[in-house]
């Protein structure tokens, strides 16, 4: 009984893995079986080779994974500061008189050329201290998460909570105590919400 | 300690260090299991929000194992102690 039954399977096995049989000639072996629908395949488990496990140990480090959270926070922060630098509201009032202009005037303004090497170069430089900032929130918050979570050995959302409070107080070091407690509880509140937010925990 | 089969051992020997080096096989599989489920089980969210290991579960796996290993070793050891106790007062 066993026996048959295991040659059977391996009937439908075949019938199944071959696209050209016939269906008719598949059903009429399967009567009285359970449906077979889909052949199921498995992958064989293949080991990482001792490389691949120190690439894996090198990218999920804590400084390499600070590093390009700082760079990508410094992308992101370019982008957005040229995003606003372009709204500048200085490039509204004449420079030598002080005075609003009207729209028609300052896009008239704004388009001479001396205007206009003026504006990029502010755009650039504004560009450049958002990168800076976005780019030093990413580091400080990504490193200080990462090694959070390697101390504690948890994932959870005190990491978050803690890693906001760190960043926020580092980053307002020069405002003195009151501003570093401040900083710590605004961003270690934003970072939690955020995490809820985006259901990571 | 497998001992190489081609060293000139009467069959009987032989077949001793055969049965040995398979008790030890067996001995290190179910270890090894043991410590992989009980690290799995004390480590893992089993929610499996990613496929990776996160941060934390990679270091609360580092740790488990370890301790695992060091408190198999003092376990070994005392019972060795144990057994040379008990023979020596004979």
């Amino acid at each position: 009984m066993v026996d048959g039954n295991d040659s059977n399977m391996r009937d439908q096995g075949s019938s199944a893995s071959d696209p050209s049989s016939s269906s008719s000639s598949f059903q009429a072996a399967n009567t009285g079986q359970f449906p077979v629908l889909k052949q199921k395949t498995y992958e064989p488990v293949v080991l990482p080779t001792p490389e691949q496990i120190l690439a894996g140990q090198f990218w999920d480090s804590c400084p390499v994974k600070s590093v390009i959270a700082g760079a990508l926070g410094g992308v992101m922060g370019a982008l957005f500061g040229a995003a606003f630098g372009a709204s500048d509201p200085s490039a509204t009032t004449l420079a030598h008189t002080g005075e609003p202009l009207t729209l028609r005037q300052s896009v008239k303004a704004a388009f001479q050329p001396a205007a206009m090497r003026e504006s990029v170069k502010h755009l650039r430089a504004r560009s450049w201290s958002y990168a800076k900032g976005f780019g030093g929130f990413g580091m400080v918050y990504s490193g200080s998460e990462c090694v959070i979570e390697s101390v504690r050995a948890k994932h959870d959302v005190y990491n978050s909570a803690a890693a906001g409070c760190f960043t926020g107080a580092s980053l307002a070091y020069q405002g003195g105590p009151k501003a570093m407690c401040f900083g710590c509880a605004t961003v270690a509140a934003f970072s939690v919400l955020i995490d809820r937010f985006m259901d990571i925990h | 300690m497998a001992t190489p089969p081609n060293s000139n051992m009467s069959p009987a020997e032989k077949a001793k260090a055969f049965d040995m080096a398979q008790l030890e096989m067996e001995y290190r599989v179910d270890l090894y299991n043991a410590m992989t489920a009980s690290c799995f089980a004390k480590c893992m969210d089993t929610r499996y929000k990613e496929g990776d290991l996160n941060v934390g579960e990679n270091s609360c796996v580092d740790r488990c194992a370890a301790k695992y290993w060091q408190v198999t070793g003092i376990v070994g050891q005392m019972l060795g102690g144990m057994q040379q106790q008990q023979q020596q007062p004979r």
